[in-house]
């Protein structure tokens, strides 16, 4: 099993544990910050881990974002690059509808599966240039863990979200 | 890149997100339940790095670092393998109490120090290995049991640092 490998069942496992927590969620719920103001709500947070998959796999791939190329911005109601949230302003973010969060979600998912399938022994041991100046290069395999590591935590968030919202014992 | 090291990076993660979050922190700030149903902190932590401990430990055929000292009565919890907080109540949810987070991250370093040596001595094959488990079908291999950990340790993780941002306000990580 190479990382590859490990990175696709991993990341399906936790995909689980997202589509469980959302379950019955409704798009007010989506919204809200269970955990007062300036806290990241469940929607905001699916988003944003999607984005950072979406971004993270169209740099060392090499290719436009599904973003970019699916055409998501004017999905989401934004007129160009959306902006970077802020605490404050984090409530302002609009998942527009279940459907819409979790369709750039659902083809975000499918390419980076079909991408990290496809990589090579050797395309996992490539140094990947970093996305922001100043960090250091990295293994394309360690990129693979970057992903795992943000997705799978803000999906934590969320499913913790879940219980403050509904209660305890719906895992 | 094979997958055991993918394995110690995603771990090595973990670890860190545990630093991060939790130095600094009052025992009153990483006990607290932000609702009388929710864990806190310290049992987030406690119980992810029991996960860790005892599935990486039966992978490698070595002792539970839990087993080999004195931190079931630093946590006052049982000196029994299967002690996971899996299951646990609500009530055992709350009683699980630290005077430090010291205590917390003394005990993940232990564990991550063990994982990181049994982790490092496992080759591609035997990630493909089945696990003697008949109650579950296809039977898991070691791979699908270290997906298991790091999945349940990194949202474990994940919702430990977004509590110190309950807790201590915006920017608890200072950027």
């Amino acid at each position: 099993m190479n990382a590859a490998q490990l990175y696709v069942e991993t990341i399906k496992r936790a995909d689980e544990t997202l589509l469980k927590a959302l379950e019955g969620l409704t798009v007010e719920e989506l919204r809200a910050q269970p955990a007062g103001p300036g806290s990241n709500p469940i929607g905001w947070l699916i988003w944003h881990l999607t984005r950072s998959r979406d971004n993270i796999t169209a740099h060392f791939a090499e290719q436009p974002s599904v973003w970019e190329q699916g055409g998501w911005a004017p999905k989401f109601g934004f007129a160009g690059e959306p902006p970077r949230f802020t605490p404050e302003d984090v409530h302002t973010f609009d998942p527009v509808s279940y459907e819409t969060l979790m369709g750039y979600y659902r083809a975000v998912a499918e390419r980076t599966e079909a991408v990290v399938s496809a990589l090579s022994e050797g395309d996992l041991d490539r140094m990947i240039p970093p996305q922001i100046a100043g960090r250091p290069a990295m293994k394309l395999g360690s990129r693979l863990g970057v992903i795992l590591n943000d997705n799978i935590q803000h999906i934590g968030q969320v499913a913790y979200l879940r219980g403050l919202l509904r209660g305890h014992g719906w895992f | 890149m094979d997958g055991n090291e993918l394995i110690i990076d995603a771990l090595g993660r973990v670890q860190r997100i545990l630093h991060r979050s939790l130095e600094g922190l009052s025992a009153t700030d990483v006990n607290r339940q932000p609702v009388p149903h929710a864990n806190s902190m310290a049992w987030l932590a406690w119980h992810l790095t029991r996960i860790q401990d005892d599935h990486v430990a039966d992978i490698g055929g070595v002792p539970q670092v839990w087993l080999s000292g004195d931190w079931p009565a630093r946590f006052n919890r049982k000196a029994e393998p299967k002690e996971t907080g899996h299951a646990d109540t609500l009530e055992q949810v709350a009683a699980l109490q630290v005077d430090s987070p010291a205590l917390l991250l003394a005990y993940h370093d232990a564990v991550y120090a063990q994982s990181k040596a049994v982790l490092a001595k496992l080759s591609p094959q035997d990630l493909e290995l089945e696990l003697n488990e008949p109650q579950y079908t296809p039977l898991p291999t070691v791979g699908v049991r270290l997906v298991s950990v790091v999945s349940d340790n990194t949202q474990h993780a994940g919702q430990v640092a977004y509590l110190r941002g309950y807790f201590q306000g915006l920017g608890g990580f200072g950027a």
